[in-house]
């Protein structure tokens, strides 16, 4: 295709086509909080294609105006840069239209094909269509069913001129069964190149940088094995509670919400080998090599090298609070788990020998997402003082808050006696940088108009971790908990977390 | 010189203006850089006055406290003219940051003052011209293209980086290929622009200058002729034994920024009519398309970025130097009078 005369495709800049973003089951939580927001300040910052509609799709009675006014309350109070500019805004809201229908019903397909012709033809959108289907998952295939009845989404075999997509938010399945089944079902509407899986972390800016800071200095790349590298520990850390989910978190837990998805996403950006290219199938090959060379875990060791907690009442910050089972829509005899540890051995060259440890919970101290990767020590005994050993290199890297790059080093304190003082370099982004930078979600939908699925999740990089965490999930529905609650709201997670640590000869870093 | 210097961490940027009110116009962008990127900037300050003859070397700190986040910047001006003029570039070289790049401002034209410019540019990453201070465009143009092989550097122009919301409006609104063709086929085209004049500037034309000769260039238009009346000017292109006709026109606006484009309209051979006009005091463009047989309905498009010139800062040290300002520069070259 000859390039546009107009159009400078530098690094920076990238031009999206002209296209209609339909959201399913837009009158939810995440359209208000995320979608929404997200492309307000897309068209803030001049991002969205000028010939864009946005179509929102629910069973609820609203007309436009209704709906845009919901979304302007829901952009003031969400939007990560108020206030909301009045005239950005009525730009923007004459571009969303609402469109009240029944996932299950077909004239309201059909009626929305007919508004999207209309649409092409007001806003130029060219026939182009991405679908954000931001519903319960088991309307996924329901909807994608609908959309290729009735010609909304197109067969790429025979549509040059125009393109669909849709975008699925997760859980793809809630284990390897159902992720396989929702894989099949999807596969049979939609080529895989239509389909962008959300994982809203991989449109981070610091995951991003994983990336650059791994490929883009050599001198890391010679360290990053086993030869150098004791152990990785990967944390997510939520203060917060379940909060009002209750009735999802009884369904799910911590192991299918963060571990089977973010957490092995970040594990396959820090243990992948570098990539041939940056194209979006290159990278995910890559990934993808590293879900497969995890060493699956045997069912009579699944005590050694995972546990499981559940958090009781507590003090987070000083404040009381409740325990897990307390919470809203949770049953008082729960086993459902907020928190997980595991250890993880990737069984190739670079990583034989060198345990990942990951663990996530809610109401632990504070918040923080982080990989911490921890050096070997140094070897010999030249600063050794009575015995005691010197602090290994630990390089953190502060995937959110306080985003940025740390590394612990050692040093001489000044004077005439030679004590070692581990000390801290540290690269800020925050500080360095002055900006705002863009929301997950910002990223994630640009990019789906671009047709870039670098950051969203591949097919097979779904069922190779759910391959993973399936065993975990069925043992653990066999074998209830002997001992729920098992950590206070505020402490690091139960002791056998501390037990896996310790059976390994490590200990967890505390943040 | 103080033997313990302060750290910034991102990059070394160097300005050197001449005049007074370019200094002040350069003071407000190093206002605008140190709000958002902690770095050293080296200000080198000469002066219009003859006779004049000092060295002065200030330090300080400036710091900035924006949306929560704060920085600190150092600053060293060194006020330098005369003899004094050619111990500039050792000053400059003892203070850089070793490890960050080199951003190197020349804000006055470097096609007449240039005595210390090649003694900094060859340390310098990334050449940033400022084109309102240059006397005559084509001549700056050509020694640009000039610059672009000796040494290679990455090379930026402030009006073309000020222009980029505008051209990337244009190009979005032609990414349909109805419009393109009609954009392919044009047969007028009015640029209004700001008249209001800064004290520093040569003209203040620069930007409807550098747009026209982007489109001149990315169309494939061959120059014919240039001709002014009074305050407007009138550039011939030729394409495939057509005429296409440009008309600069000044208008005066107290709230945008001098030489910033006003409206741009644009009429193809078949009569379809494009408007592209900034509504007042706002960062929005209407823009009106008017076929032989209907009107479309009106709409408008953002700026990019409302945040302080955040994308004009990026365009400044981080877009990658593209084609089109090159090929808009062959252009502009060839604009003889």
């Amino acid at each position: 295709m000859q390039t546009h005369p107009l159009h400078e495709q530098t690094s920076t800049t990238k031009v999206a086509e002209p296209c209609v973003l339909v959201i399913f089951g837009a009158t939810g939580d995440l359209t208000a909080r995320k979608l929404m927001p997200a492309l307000y300040n897309l068209s803030r910052e001049g991002q969205l294609p000028v010939h864009f509609a946005c179509v929102a799709f629910a069973r609820r009675d609203k007309t436009h105006q209704q709906f845009r006014d919901e979304m302007l309350a829901a952009i003031n109070q969400f939007s990560r840069v108020k206030p909301v500019d009045k005239d950005i805004w009525k730009n923007f809201s004459e571009q969303i239209f609402y469109h009240r229908a029944e996932f299950h019903e077909d004239d309201g397909y059909e009626q929305l094909r007919e508004r999207l012709s209309q649409l092409d033809k007001l806003f130029g959108t060219e026939g182009n269509r991405v679908f954000y289907l931001s519903t319960q998952p088991s309307f996924f295939p329901l909807i994608v069913e609908k959309l290729a009845n009735h010609r909304l989404i197109y067969d790429t075999h025979k549509e040059q001129a125009k393109w669909s997509r849709v975008i699925i938010e997760k859980p793809f399945g809630h284990d390897y069964a159902s992720a396989q089944e929702l894989q099949q079902h999807i596969a049979a509407h939609l080529h895989e190149s239509q389909v962008y899986r959300i994982d809203h972390y991989l449109g981070k800016e610091t995951v991003q940088n994983l990336l650059v800071f791994r490929f883009s200095n050599s001198i890391f790349e010679s360290l990053w094995n086993n030869r150098h590298i004791d152990h990785v520990q990967i944390t997510v850390a939520e203060e917060l509670g379940i909060g009002t989910r209750g009735r999802f978190w009884e369904e799910a837990g911590m192991l299918r919400d963060i571990v089977q998805n973010h957490m092995m996403q970040l594990l396959s950006l820090v243990a992948m080998e570098p990539p041939t290219n940056l194209s979006a199938d290159a990278i995910r090959d890559e990934k993808v090599k590293v879900l497969h060379a995890i060493r699956p875990i045997a069912a009579h060791e699944l005590d050694k090298y995972v546990c499981r907690g559940q958090y009781g009442p507590g003090y987070i910050n000083g404040e009381p609070v409740k325990g897990y089972r307390q919470e809203e829509n949770v049953s008082p005899n729960s086993s459902i788990e907020t928190y997980a540890a595991l250890q993880l051995f990737i069984d190739n060259w670079r990583w034989g020998g060198v345990p990942f440890f990951l663990r996530a919970g809610k109401r632990l101290p504070k918040r923080g997402t982080e990989i911490a990767i921890a050096f070997k020590d140094a070897p010999g005994l030249l600063f050794q003082l009575k015995g005691k050993k010197m602090q290994s290199n630990v390089l953190v890297i502060r995937i959110q808050p306080d985003e940025g790059i740390s590394l612990r080093m050692n040093c001489k304190v000044p004077g005439l006696a030679s004590p070692i003082q581990p000390v801290q370099m540290n690269f800020r982004y925050g500080s360095y940088f002055g900006a705002t930078p863009p929301e997950a979600y910002e990223r994630l939908i640009c990019d789906c108009m671009l047709g870039d699925s670098t950051l969203f999740t591949r097919g097979d990089e779904v069922l190779a971790s759910w391959k993973l965490m399936t065993p975990i999930l069925e043992r653990w529905q066999q074998q209830p908990p002997a001992s729920f609650p098992n950590y206070a709201a505020g402490m690091w997670g139960p002791e056998e977390a501390e037990r896996l640590l310790h059976n390994a000869h490590r200990s967890w870093r505390l943040m | 010189m103080d033997s313990n210097p302060l750290q910034p961490c991102l990059f070394n940027f160097i300005l050197y203006a001449k005049d007074e009110s370019h200094i002040l116009s350069l003071q407000d962008t190093v206002q605008r850089v140190i709000e958002r990127f902690p770095c050293r900037i080296l200000f080198i300050q000469g002066s219009s006055v003859p006779g004049d003859d000092f060295l002065n070397i200030t330090r300080n700190k400036l710091t900035s406290n924006k949306e929560g986040i704060s920085l600190c910047c150092d600053q060293i001006i060194i006020a330098a003219t005369g003899k004094h003029t050619a111990r500039v570039p050792f000053l400059i070289l003892s203070n850089l940051m070793p490890d960050l790049p080199i951003y190197l401002l020349w804000g006055q034209d470097p096609t007449t003052d240039n005595e210390i410019l090649p003694s900094l540019n060859r340390y310098a990453d990334r050449l940033i011209f400022e084109s309102d201070a240059v006397g005559k465009l084509p001549q700056f143009a050509t020694r640009l293209l000039h610059q672009f092989n000796h040494p290679p550097h990455d090379i930026v122009d402030m009006n073309w980086a000020r222009l980029c919301n505008w051209r990337k409006v244009f190009s979005h609104v032609f990414d349909v290929l109805p419009h393109l063709e009609q954009l392919l086929l044009s047969q007028h085209i009015d640029i209004i622009y700001n008249g209001r004049k800064r004290e520093f500037c040569e003209h203040n034309d620069t930007q409807a200058l550098y747009f026209q000769g982007w489109l001149a260039a990315q169309l494939g238009w061959t120059f014919k002729k240039l001709s002014r009346k009074e305050d407007k000017l009138l550039i011939v292109y030729t394409k495939d034994d057509r005429d296409i006709t440009v008309l600069l026109t000044p208008q005066q606006d107290e709230f945008l920024a001098p030489g910033s484009l006003l409206a741009v309209e644009v009429t193809s051979h078949a009569y379809h009519h494009f408007s592209f006009r900034r509504l007042d005091q706002t960062r929005l463009i209407r823009v009106e398309i008017t076929l032989p047989e209907m009107c479309e309905l009106p709409f408008t498009v953002p700026l990019s970025n409302l945040e302080r010139g955040l994308q004009f800062l990026k365009e400044l040290f981080y877009e990658p130097p593209g084609e089109h300002y090159q090929y808009m520069l062959q252009a502009i070259s060839k604009m003889k009078e």
